[in-house]
């Protein structure tokens, strides 16, 4: 068909043009977000036409892949001539790195949206955020790492920032708390290890996941009714020794009604059982759906908060829970407190379908409590069991699974099933 | 791609017609052409006996490819959450993603033309797609070799390479 011919001579004229030079800037920028950096500069080599391209990149992102990056970005940052969206350094940055100030200067005028600004050795920060990185105000996502961080006296707020993450920074807790309460639009918001950080205030109306995880001494939620996702965590104070501080379920979690999903990491749960828990709290969590806890088996008083969150989650769905082997003193068997835990209640467990039971060892705790959750949950499916590593002798797993079976199953349908990995 | 006949009892499927700058009509699924931002934008507003749109940037060989593109996309979303409903495992998406590598494993020129016709109708996936080609081919070769794959006169002055 003529059609045809002309098509394949149409074809044949386009083998040798250069048509990938002429595609739109904004395409151009594109395919860059899909290289490194570094290749993208490479580009100006290719022709003249070339040379300029890269130099309108939006996303500039700097992995410690090569030597002299610091000098690297400067020259990157004194080259480009358009709008930086994104900034980017990942832990190449000396502490005492004098440029750093300079590159949040020319970020600012240049409308940077999300900066993440990683210095190299975190743990014992000296470098201060300058004042000018408070006049960013298109930024939507900021990440901090190994820095101090001090709120200048005319703080004003971030008016765009949604995102926020502070890892190993420095910073008081009068700031913090300041720094939060005038972020309006805040929706993530995620904590790690920031020492110096003890007492979380938190006044955020739009926070809808929240990650704390750091040595603290109390946790108040002054206004956060849409927090969805919490992953709360803590870690002993170094120079360990018995701790002192006291958290009581009801005020750490009190704030957290509309929570769907939550994560409590060892050890927390053991700073929150310190004092003996109510047998459900003051709130019901009445949308949480799923729940993750690390579990010492040998604290009673675990197991009571356990359960106690439990009755207080109406609606949970899927319990996860691994089990964490702290190695300290045995506590004796309590028969009292098994046989008063292991009567039928009505109100726990109604909505679960699904359990996993990660670090399994076969202790005499832990079938207790899989005993009461398969006695009490009337809707389960499935309830998963991982056992631990190293693994038990065939004996010990035989012996385990030997009780089990005789457990009651208040689910016709309920499956328990063994697996060495999930 | 006109003519095709639907055996099936199920009530004709709705479609719009397409047409190629060179002047070819192309007959498809609502859903299909609805896979392209630009199409859904202003498709509420468009009479039901007018859903006709004269594409003038793209080629029918090219149109073709973008067709066969969103056909699949569209199926495999089907069965993906098809066998996520009935709980079943289905690699499906990893099943998609395979065809993605082999649909986009054309020559420059195509490539182009797919690319400029993803950016023209507003198909995310597949202008992300052949981006990610483009930035592929581009990664770890020497400006040389970039300047073959792609056609690329070298009219810089200077050349670094020269040099060394």
């Amino acid at each position: 068909m003529a059609s045809d011919v002309v098509h394949i001579e149409k074809k044949a004229s386009f083998e040798s043009l250069d048509r990938i030079s002429t595609l739109p800037i904004e395409i151009i920028d594109e395919i860059f977000q899909f290289m490194p950096i570094r290749e993208a500069v490479k580009t100006s080599w290719l022709s003249r036409s070339w040379r300029y391209k890269w130099m309108s990149m939006p996303n500039l992102v700097f992995d410690p892949q090569f030597i002299d990056l610091v000098n690297f970005v400067n020259n990157i940052l004194r080259l480009h001539n358009g709008m930086i969206s994104k900034f980017e350094v990942n832990e190449f940055v000396e502490k005492e790195c004098p440029y750093v100030d300079e590159w949040i200067l020319v970020l600012q005028r240049k409308n940077v949206k999300h900066l993440v600004l990683k210095f190299n050795e975190y743990r014992s920060p000296v470098y201060d955020v300058p004042t000018c990185l408070f006049s960013c105000q298109t930024l939507c996502k900021l990440k901090l790492q190994g820095c101090i961080l001090n709120l200048p006296t005319q703080y004003k707020g971030f008016r765009n920032l949604t995102d926020l993450e502070l890892v190993f920074v420095t910073i008081t807790n009068q700031s913090f708390e300041n720094l939060v309460a005038k972020i309006p639009l805040l929706r993530r918001l995620s904590i790690w290890n920031c020492e110096s950080l003890t007492c979380f205030n938190i006044s955020a109306p739009n926070l809808k996941t929240v990650r704390l995880c750091g040595v603290f001494e109390s946790i108040n939620w002054r206004n956060t009714p849409n927090v969805g996702i919490a992953t709360l965590a803590t870690r002993r104070p170094s120079g360990s020794g018995p701790t002192t501080i006291v958290c009581k379920l009801d005020d750490v979690l009190g704030g957290l009604s509309g929570v769907r999903c939550m994560v409590i990491r060892h050890p927390f749960l053991e700073f929150l059982s310190m004092d003996t828990a109510p047998k459900r709290l003051a709130i019901d969590f009445d949308l949480l759906r799923y729940l993750k806890l690390f579990v010492n088996f040998q604290d009673m008083k675990q197991i009571v908060a356990v359960l106690c969150l439990c009755r207080s989650s109406p609606r949970l769905e899927v319990l996860d829970i691994t089990v964490v082997w702290s190695g300290q003193s045995l506590l004796l068997y309590e028969k009292t407190f098994w046989e008063a835990l292991l009567q039928k209640e009505k109100k726990i467990f109604g909505r679960l379908e699904y359990v996993v039971l990660v670090g399994f060892m076969g202790g005499q705790r832990e079938l207790q409590f899989i005993q009461f959750v398969l006695q009490n949950s009337s809707m389960l499916k499935t309830f998963k069991i991982q056992w631990t590593k190293p693994a038990l002798s065939q004996d010990e797993k035989l012996h385990a699974v030997e009780k089990m079976m005789q457990f009651e199953r208040s689910s016709a349908k309920a499956k328990v099933i063994f697996s060495n990995r999930i | 791609m006109k003519d095709s006949f639907n055996p099936s009892i199920e009530p004709p499927k709705k479609t719009v017609t397409l047409v190629s700058s060179d002047g070819y009509d192309f007959e498809v699924e609502e859903e299909v052409a609805l896979e392209s931002q630009v199409i859904k934008d202003g498709f509420e507003d468009k009479a039901v006996d007018d859903r006709e749109y004269l594409l003038f940037n793209v080629h029918s060989d090219t149109l073709e490819l973008i067709i066969k593109y969103c056909e699949k996309h569209v199926s495999s979303r089907k069965s993906i959450s098809a066998a996520a409903a009935s709980s079943s495992s289905s690699n499906g998406e990893e099943a998609l993603k395979e065809w993605d590598e082999h649909f986009i494993s054309v020559d420059t020129n195509t490539l182009y033309d797919i690319l400029m016709a993803a950016d023209y109708l507003n198909i995310k996936s597949l202008l992300d797609l052949a981006i990610q080609k483009v930035a592929d081919t581009i990664h770890g070769r020497s400006p040389e070799q970039i300047r073959k794959k792609f056609n690329i006169e070298n009219d810089s002055i200077i050349d670094p390479w020269a040099s060394e």
